[in-house]
């Protein structure tokens, strides 16, 4: 993603080149700038934007981006968007976040199509557009990126501006879930678990629900657990059953915090001892 | 809401970053100690920011980290959904919990960088009912008229935690509640989910 839009550093000899048919004016005419990269020095003032976000200097950072983005850098314009989508360095504005936003979703990237389509979600002032979400989120889903395909699979599977559809749902939902997105491989757990308008599928809501959970996360561990517990999916295992819920209690998830109390009532001793000492040195195990 | 009083926000919410290892909890919530436990949470998230050794984003997190802390997220997040609490699955409600608690993280920290100079004062601390203390902030900023903003501390267990913030009058809980009730009415529950996950979903700055 990053690559893609990277500003493509030219040779000292292009450089040039690309300054003599400036200056001749035909700049316009070959499409420079905009299409094919900019100049060093363009990307050179890029860099020292960021330098200068880094150190929270965003008033600088909102100086060196500007230029760069009225000439049409899509990482420009999307950064800018995200200055007046925080108010950092300059007041909060934003319509001028969704005006650069645009420009740059409309060069194809996904980031700012993701972003865009957020704004149009977010119902600040109480209104959604799911329609413009939607237009954006697929372009960006089709370009690969993980969270507008989660985002996606929410949409169609709670019929969100939207007839509600599973199949897309998971078709969706599956597409971030290889990527590793957690809170798709969880829902995807829940789906096949529940079946909804598709068949129930256990051992497939295991193996969602058990990827989310190395991954760290609470509620897939939780319910993880319970098909330990009540052998859906998976064998019976009650030793399993506590190591998971242990681990969601952990982060406050409330089930799971009930199962414990309740498992280590009906486990022998050693058995919680090991999983409690199972569960201190568990580690996640992010994707990716 | 207008830059100046988000940007009071986001300086309280970030100041409130940090757990307090101060005095044992008390039945009600002592004003000094309150005071004491926001100067604290201030100095340490402005620390922490200004830092340069890791990337912004990652500074940003840290900070959300520790603010999660210094407030009482599951109190307000109910508190915010009012009666609906009650009509949605537990999982909804903790799905509701997850994302409302990176709302408020991150909403308000991704902020404060932006308003660098900014100094907050302590200006008075009073009791506020018969559990709670009011803590007075007064927001310094190198451009534009001083904020005042009040929070809201209460004492629990062996720590402090903020509960709700005011700003110029204004209670923060009190106006997401009558916003998140508009969403619900408009688009149903799965809507405010819809709405605090894009809110808290957006790509970061791309270099």
């Amino acid at each position: 993603m990053s690559d893609k839009y990277q500003a493509r550093p030219l040779t000292k000899q292009r450089s040039r080149i690309t300054a003599v048919v400036f200056a001749l004016g035909l700049g316009g005419l070959m499409g420079l700038g905009g299409l094919t990269g900019f100049s060093g020095a363009a990307r050179a003032d890029f860099e020292a934007g960021w330098l200068a976000y880094q150190r929270t200097d965003f008033a600088t950072a909102f100086k060196e981006w500007q230029p760069l983005a009225e000439q049409g850098d899509a990482r420009a314009q999307f950064n800018l968007g995200i200055l007046y989508d925080q108010g950092k360095g300059i007041a909060r504005d934003s319509d001028q976040a969704v005006r650069w936003w645009q420009r740059a979703a409309e060069k194809n990237m996904a980031a700012a199509q993701h972003n865009l389509a957020s704004h149009y979600l977010a119902a600040i002032g109480g209104n959604l557009d799911f329609q413009e979400a939607l237009r954006w989120l697929e372009r960006a889903g089709n370009l690969g990126l993980a969270r507008s395909q989660y985002t996606l699979g929410k949409m169609y599977g709670y019929g969100l501006g939207i007839p509600r559809n599973m199949r897309m749902a998971v078709s969706w939902m599956r597409k971030a879930a290889d990527q590793g997105h957690q809170g798709a491989q969880y829902n995807l757990g829940k789906i096949y678990r529940d079946g909804n308008d598709l068949p129930a599928n256990m051992a497939a809501a295991v193996y969602w629900f058990r990827r989310a959970a190395n991954q760290g996360h609470a509620r897939a561990q939780s319910r993880l657990s319970v098909r330990y517990a009540r052998g859906e999916g998976v064998q019976t295992d009650n030793v399993q059953a506590l190591f998971w819920a242990t681990l969601a209690a952990a982060k406050g998830e409330p089930l799971a915090v009930d199962y414990v109390t309740e498992m280590r009532r009906d486990m022998s001793s050693a058995d919680v001892a090991l999983t409690e000492r199972r569960a201190a040195a568990w580690k996640a195990e992010p994707e990716g | 809401m207008p830059s100046g009083i988000r940007s009071v926000f986001c300086i309280l919410f970030f100041a409130a970053a940090l757990s307090y290892s101060g005095g044992p909890a008390k039945a009600s919530t002592s004003p000094q100690g309150a005071a004491q436990f926001i100067q604290w949470l201030g100095e340490q998230a402005i620390s922490t920011l200004g830092s340069t050794n890791s990337p912004l984003a990652h500074r940003e997190a840290s900070v959300r980290q520790l603010m999660r802390q210094g407030f009482d997220l599951a109190f307000i997040g109910r508190f915010v959904l009012g009666r609906h609490w009650r009509k949605v699955s537990t999982d909804q409600q903790a799905h509701y919990q997850e994302l409302f608690s990176s709302y408020i993280l991150q909403t308000y920290s991704s902020h404060l960088g932006g308003y660098t100079g900014e100094t907050l004062s302590i200006t008075g601390a009073k009791p506020a009912g018969s559990k709670d203390a009011i803590v007075q902030t007064r927001i310094v900023r190198p451009s534009g008229p001083p904020i005042d903003a009040h929070w809201r501390v209460r004492a629990k267990g062996n720590q402090f935690l903020i509960i709700d913030i005011s700003v110029e009058g204004v209670s923060m809980a009190v106006t997401q509640r009558s916003e998140f009730a508009s969403v619900i009415k408009n688009h149903g529950f799965e809507g405010l989910l819809a709405a605090l996950r894009a809110r808290t979903d957006k790509m970061p700055a791309a270099n």
